[in-house]
């Protein structure tokens, strides 16, 4: 009999993963198709799918029967808000999968370093001071700019010698956030009573307020720095072993770390700008994708990315429908799927130990 | 490949790891660095691949210069089975082995590459390991894919810092055998002065951050160098079952 040599039996292992790959991401894009439908369909006033089509068909000039109605829901109101949802999940899950193996902790979420709270203070402070007393800023410039302070500090205390360590970055990125969050609270105590139900939509995230205007600046982020991001799976498996492996097999440590560094922080502050402080999707997706996919980086970042929308658009479905016509803030929900899944990884994960 | 090294000298704040260290290690031959903790074994091999700037000094690789090459260069001349051991995080063991074949973005994996993985893990006694997750393995197991990683860099020099460590005797010593039967040029930190005698072309010893002694391992290991580095009485005899020079030491009465 044939006994296969190591290189065939390799060959025949890649063969697997590529059928895999494209089995799983045709499965998560097949499952975000579905759950964007529903997410136009389904609301308070229900728009049957072919109604969508009618509408979309008008949009793009080709005529049809499409109402007002349907045409201001359909188009106005939840297409941008579903658009928005898929980029913002993509956006946090991709920047969760690539702080965990920048700082090689599982705990790692787009927010330990700090920016979510940064975003939440600037947009709070928006709204309780009013923004003439902060140069007439909007809420995502306020957001985004006190999310680029935050991290500039942050950046600047895990700075030793030249190089930063992953441990430092992380207890200031806390520290940090902590002090963020201090700021928000004392403002949230000045606001007028009419404010704090924003400040809260703010702070807890939500996809209420998407509007096709704000979409090109996400949108775009995504894509650039996306696809860089999902051009690095090969040194982020080296890197995700440890600093001296990556080193070994020719990464280039310094400029990798800040690259993903940045690459993080500019997905998070841009998400959190236009859809608050939207929690556990960075931490959860990209652990749920590695026991769908593995841990390998070249699978493992576009699964996480199209994961993040499939959880992102269901959710906010289930946030926007559960209590209708009430809404509520996305993080609840994330949360609430999120913390139980949580803790029975770290179950599964002790029981690996042992 | 030859390795050279001139002058190298590290400092940690005020303390000064290595002072003016200069090694030659030959093509092909294989140099054993020993010396007891804290002499600076680690961090010259750290030197030598180019995870750490030296203070002062030069490291050749060929005609190469490691600190003024790109990381990618250096890794295209070098393999490293580092001292510490990787955190896994569920990889699989072809996908750890696969790290040595950095791709840019545009590029993929070739038959070559495929080639060179197999081909490594083979030699390694490790090709049946293919499929496992690499955090599933035993410590030789792993220390055997870590080899089969550096040498699928298909690189003409070799670094291993410590790779015996944790490993009980019977994997100790199959790690060697494996080293041992290479054609690469091999730097080695070893803690086992016995290894360094009976495996090594060479032997250099370290101590306090100073070349101690360097050459011919039965030379460099001599009782007096033994006792000036690590404080220790040694005699070099036959060994009992293998007939060949055989170093134990003991405490001093």
């Amino acid at each position: 009999m044939h006994t296969l040599t190591a290189s065939e039996s390799l060959a025949r292992l890649r063969r697997g993963d590529r059928r895999r790959r494209v089995a799983a991401l045709t499965a998560l894009g097949a499952a975000l198709l579905v759950l964007a439908v529903l997410g136009v369909a389904v609301g308070s006033v229900p728009v049957a799918p072919d109604r969508i089509w009618a509408v979309l068909a008008a949009k793009a000039g080709l005529g049809s029967d499409a109402t007002t109605l349907e045409s201001t829901i359909v188009w106005t109101l939840r297409l941008p808000r579903v658009a928005m949802a898929v980029v913002v999940g993509a956006t946090l899950s991709l920047a969760g999968a690539a702080l965990q193996a920048l700082v090689r902790n599982p705990l790692a979420d787009p927010y330990v370093l700090g920016v979510s709270s940064g975003a939440s203070l600037g947009a709070v402070a928006v709204m309780t001071l009013g923004a003439a007393s902060l140069g007439g800023l909007s809420v995502p410039g306020a957001a985004f700019l006190a999310a680029a302070v935050v991290l500039a500090v942050v950046y600047a205390f895990a700075q030793r010698a030249g190089s930063f360590t992953d441990a430092r970055l992380v207890l200031a990125g806390v520290a940090l956030g902590y002090v963020a969050m201090a700021a928000t609270s004392f403002l949230q105590l000045l606001a007028e009573p009419a404010e704090l139900r924003g400040i809260m939509f703010w702070t807890m995230g939500s996809l209420a307020g998407a509007r096709w205007e704000a979409l090109p600046i996400p949108v775009v982020t995504l894509i650039a720095v996306g696809a860089w991001l999902l051009a690095q799976g090969h040194p982020l498996n080296a890197l995700a072993l440890g600093d001296d492996d990556a080193i070994a097999v020719g990464v280039d440590l310094k400029r990798m770390r800040l690259g993903l560094l940045a690459a993080s922080a500019v997905l998070t502050a841009v998400a959190v700008s236009v859809a608050g402080g939207i929690g556990f999707i960075g931490l959860i997706v990209p652990h749920i994708m590695r026991l769908a996919v593995g841990a390998d980086h070249r699978i493992l970042l576009p699964a996480s990315a199209l994961g993040g929308a499939v959880m992102l658009v269901g959710v906010d479905l289930i946030a926007r429908t559960v209590g209708s016509p009430n809404e509520y803030p996305v993080t609840i929900f994330t949360a609430l799927i999120g913390g139980p899944f949580f803790l029975w990884l770290m179950r599964a994960r002790d029981k690996e130990a042992m | 490949m030859r390795v050279v090294i001139r002058d190298v000298t590290v400092a940690f704040g005020r303390t000064e790891v290595l002072r003016e260290v200069d090694l030659d290690v030959p093509d092909g031959s294989m140099t054993a660095i020993v010396g007891p903790n804290g002499s600076g074994k680690s961090t010259l091999l750290r030197v030598i691949y180019g995870g750490l700037r030296p203070d002062r000094g030069t490291v050749h690789i060929g005609d190469t210069d490691v600190l003024a090459a790109s990381p990618r260069r250096v890794a295209a001349l070098r393999g490293v089975v580092p001292q510490q051991q990787p955190a896994a995080g569920g990889l699989r063991v072809a996908d750890v082995v696969a790290t040595a074949r950095q791709h840019r973005w545009y590029e993929r994996e070739t038959a070559a590459d495929v080639d060179a993985i197999g081909s490594a893990m083979k030699r390694c006694g490790a090709a049946h390991l293919l499929h496992r997750r690499f955090d599933s393995l035993s410590g030789g197991e792993r220390q055997r894919v870590l080899l089969a990683r550096a040498l699928a860099q298909g690189a003409p020099v070799l670094l291993l810092d410590e790779p015996t460590n944790h490993l009980d005797p019977g994997a100790q010593l199959e790690l060697l055998a494996i080293v041992r039967s290479l054609e690469t040029t091999r730097i080695i930190v070893l803690h086992d002065l016995d290894h360094a005698l009976t495996h090594a072309d060479q032997v250099t010893v370290l101590h306090e951050g100073r070349v101690l002694a360097s050459g011919e391992p039965e030379q460099a290991l001599s009782p007096g160098t033994v006792r000036a580095a690590f404080g220790l009485h040694s005699a070099i005899a036959p060994h009992p079952l293998t007939g060949r020079p055989h170093l134990t030491c003991a405490l001093p009465e």
